[in-house]
């Protein structure tokens, strides 16, 4: 008992560490997805209720929904780096966190947290409660329907927009003087993996495209189609969660050695 | 007052600035001095220091330390030191004096006056 | 306090700064870490504090691992880099955030040390001077109380006033079952202030001792009245320590270590103890 309130005192303290100094990247990371969210939500209220929503509007949204995402994810990732780097590359500054007397697990639960759960924790948090809001708006079974699809949609395409903010923010806690070789070949892996699964549709999965459709601007689009089997679509879904799912185990096991083993 | 220049260790150097204290009468009999730690942060110097200055001076009988209350000047210690430095004088300063008189071809005389001329000024 | 066990350290495996140190580091004492220029004073002041691991060989400070990077090896250790910089906040922001991990901070001790030191209060702390980021660090590392501080060229941007303020503030600490641990190359500075002193040379510890035990066996004098100095520069002299204290001329004796092989093999003979000197 008497450790599990330790380790919540470092941890606490640690976050407040973090959180002093760069409160408002967060804020503006949660911010940048809650845009996001917004326009999807936007797109899908728009289909399915009664609402008349400013038309002109919407084919705006619609046709830069990919676009505006995209500038907004990669301003928050440049952003997020930018003002990591400045605590986490600068050798002058590179003793703080880590040489804090705190335990082992209090900072890398604070780093793992702080790069992996507390984002997407938020996002939920504001899917949710958009969820409920939207379903107060729309009142009929046939949105609720909707409502169910429109559940799928941000479940399949939102983790690459999360994966990419923290993609770049975890990067930058590997990013050392010295070290950098280490973040170039994460980078690079990752920026790989990002790409593979940019495109969203809820159908995506690795290697096996079906309905690939990239719009880029109003009437060109790309519909690849392939026969698939039952078996290969299954298939298909396993590696898509599986490589999702390594991705913060991947960042786990980084963060870990950087605290255990890192030497300056 | 500790100077890089005075090549007197720098423990003599405070030893005699606590002997001129209490020569000039600043601090009389049983006056409580400061403490180590006091001294060597006045100063700048390590405690160590301050500690073989009063060593020394507890030695002297100049002063006498009470354990756990600190140090104090002690009965007589003007006279003491006074007696002291009157040794030193004799046996090392006048000495090398005479040594520069002979130097110098200084006569008996020039003392003398020299002597009567400052004899009734302030000490400094 | 501190032991070094065959200790080599630095950033190359191929080319280690530190080889095979085997000494020991006292409480109760001020050290002076003299060496030159990438002699390795910075590389051994990180490895003991754990910032760098060890390439060989152990240490053991306060019988825990540096390496290990323990939360309570960790609130026993200070380290004051040479060069550093501050975050976004203001000094209160600071006080409020990094405190809290250092159980005997005290924030008395804190403002009574930045005032002695002349510290301009008001900016935000990533905007001050050289100056005045040393005089807040060094501040906030004495009021930690911690038992280990160790300090890379503390006086290295301080003015006079700051510098004697600096001075005063040591002599004030209570060493008990504490050590301060200075490298610095301004023997000047800090000369009276240190109880004991470690030099680097080559690799190695030529001489790790206190003042007192240096003083007991060797005399600084004018070069005029000896004739079997141990080394001389032509103005002072090294000899046998006589009846009389002399005080220790830690330029001269770092000279001395550093031009004359025959001096450092007279230091090595003389002053192994337990704090003692490298096997070279």
């Amino acid at each position: 008992m008497q450790q599990i309130k330790l380790f919540f005192k470092d941890f606490s303290r640690l976050i407040a560490v973090h959180y002093r100094e760069n409160w408002w990247v967060g804020l503006f990371a949660i911010g940048a997805l809650s845009m996001v969210t917004i326009y999807k939500y936007i797109n899908i209220i728009n289909i399915y209720s009664n609402i008349g929503w400013n038309q002109e509007l919407l084919t705006l949204f619609n046709h830069n929904r990919e676009l505006c995402t995209a500038l907004i994810v990669f301003i928050t990732a440049v952003y997020s780096f930018a003002c990591t780097l400045k605590t986490y590359g600068d050798k002058e500054r590179i003793h703080d966190a880590m040489m804090l007397p705190a335990s082992h697990k209090a900072k890398f639960f604070a780093e793992v947290l702080y790069s992996l759960v507390f984002i997407p924790l938020v996002m939920f948090v504001i899917l949710f409660v958009t969820d409920t809001v939207t379903a107060l708006i729309c009142q009929n079974s046939e949105e609720n329907v909707g409502l169910i699809n429109a559940d799928k949609e941000y479940i399949y395409s939102l983790p690459s927009y999360l994966y990419a903010i923290l993609f770049f923010h975890s990067i930058t806690t590997l990013w050392r003087a010295d070290n950098s070789h280490i973040a170039v070949r994460t980078v690079v892996i990752m920026t790989i993996l990002f790409l593979a699964f940019y495109v969203n549709t809820p159908l995506t999965y690795p290697f096996i495209w079906s309905d690939f459709t990239g719009v880029t601007r109003e009437g060109l689009h790309i519909v690849f189609n392939m026969e698939i089997s039952w078996a290969s679509s299954e298939l298909g879904k396993i590696l898509h969660n599986l490589i999702y799912g390594t991705l913060p185990i991947m960042l786990y096991a980084i963060s870990y050695y950087k605290h255990k083993e890192r030497s300056l | 007052m500790i100077t890089q220049n005075d090549t007197t260790p720098i423990f003599l150097q405070i030893k005699r600035w606590i002997e001129d204290h209490i020569l000039r009468d600043e601090w009389s009999a049983d006056t409580q001095l400061p403490s180590v730690r006091e001294l060597a942060a006045e100063f700048g110097v390590n405690p160590n220091t301050v500690a073989r200055t009063y060593e020394r001076l507890t030695l002297d009988g100049t002063v006498r330390s009470a354990r756990g209350i600190g140090f104090f000047v002690g009965e007589n210690a003007k006279e003491a030191i006074v007696s002291r430095r009157r040794e030193e004088f004799v046996a090392h300063t006048l000495p090398s004096f005479v040594e520069q008189m002979k130097l110098l071809n200084i006569e008996p005389e020039e003392i003398i006056n020299a002597y009567n001329n400052h004899k009734d000024e302030n000490w400094k | 306090m501190i032991k070094l066990n065959n200790l080599s350290a630095g950033y190359s495996k191929r080319h280690p700064v530190l080889q095979k140190l085997q000494t020991t580091f006292a409480q109760g004492n001020i050290y002076g870490l003299l060496g030159a220029n990438g002699s390795g004073k910075t590389t051994l002041l990180k490895t003991i504090c754990g910032v760098l691991f060890p390439l060989d060989g152990e240490i053991s400070a306060m019988g825990y691992t540096p390496q290990k990077r323990e939360s309570d090896f960790l609130k026993e250790i200070f380290y004051i880099p040479d060069e550093f910089s501050l975050p976004t906040l203001t000094v209160e922001k600071y006080v409020d955030t990094y405190a809290q991990f250092r159980p005997n901070f005290s924030r008395q001790k804190f403002e009574s040390a930045l005032k002695a030191m002349n510290f301009t209060f008001g900016e935000h702390l990533h905007r001050l001077s050289l100056g005045n980021r040393k005089k807040f660090l060094i501040s906030f590392a004495l009021a930690c109380n911690s038992p280990m501080v160790i300090m890379d060229e503390p006086t290295n941007g301080l003015d006079i006033e700051a510098k004697r303020s600096f001075r005063s503030l040591l002599a004030s600490e209570d060493l008990t079952d504490r050590l301060i641990l200075i490298s610095s190359h301004a023997v000047t500075d800090l000369e009276h202030i240190l109880s004991a002193v470690a030099i680097i040379h080559d690799g190695a510890v030529v001489i790790n001792s206190t003042i007192d035990a240096i003083a007991a066996n060797i005399a600084f004098t004018s070069s005029a009245n000896c004739n079997d100095a141990l080394y001389t520069d032509g103005l002072r002299a090294i000899v046998k320590a006589e009846a009389e204290w002399s005080d220790v001329d830690l330029e001269m004796l770092y000279m001395a270590i550093h031009k004359s092989k025959d001096f450092r093999q007279y230091v090595i003979e003389n002053f192994s103890g337990k704090e003692s000197v490298c096997n070279r």
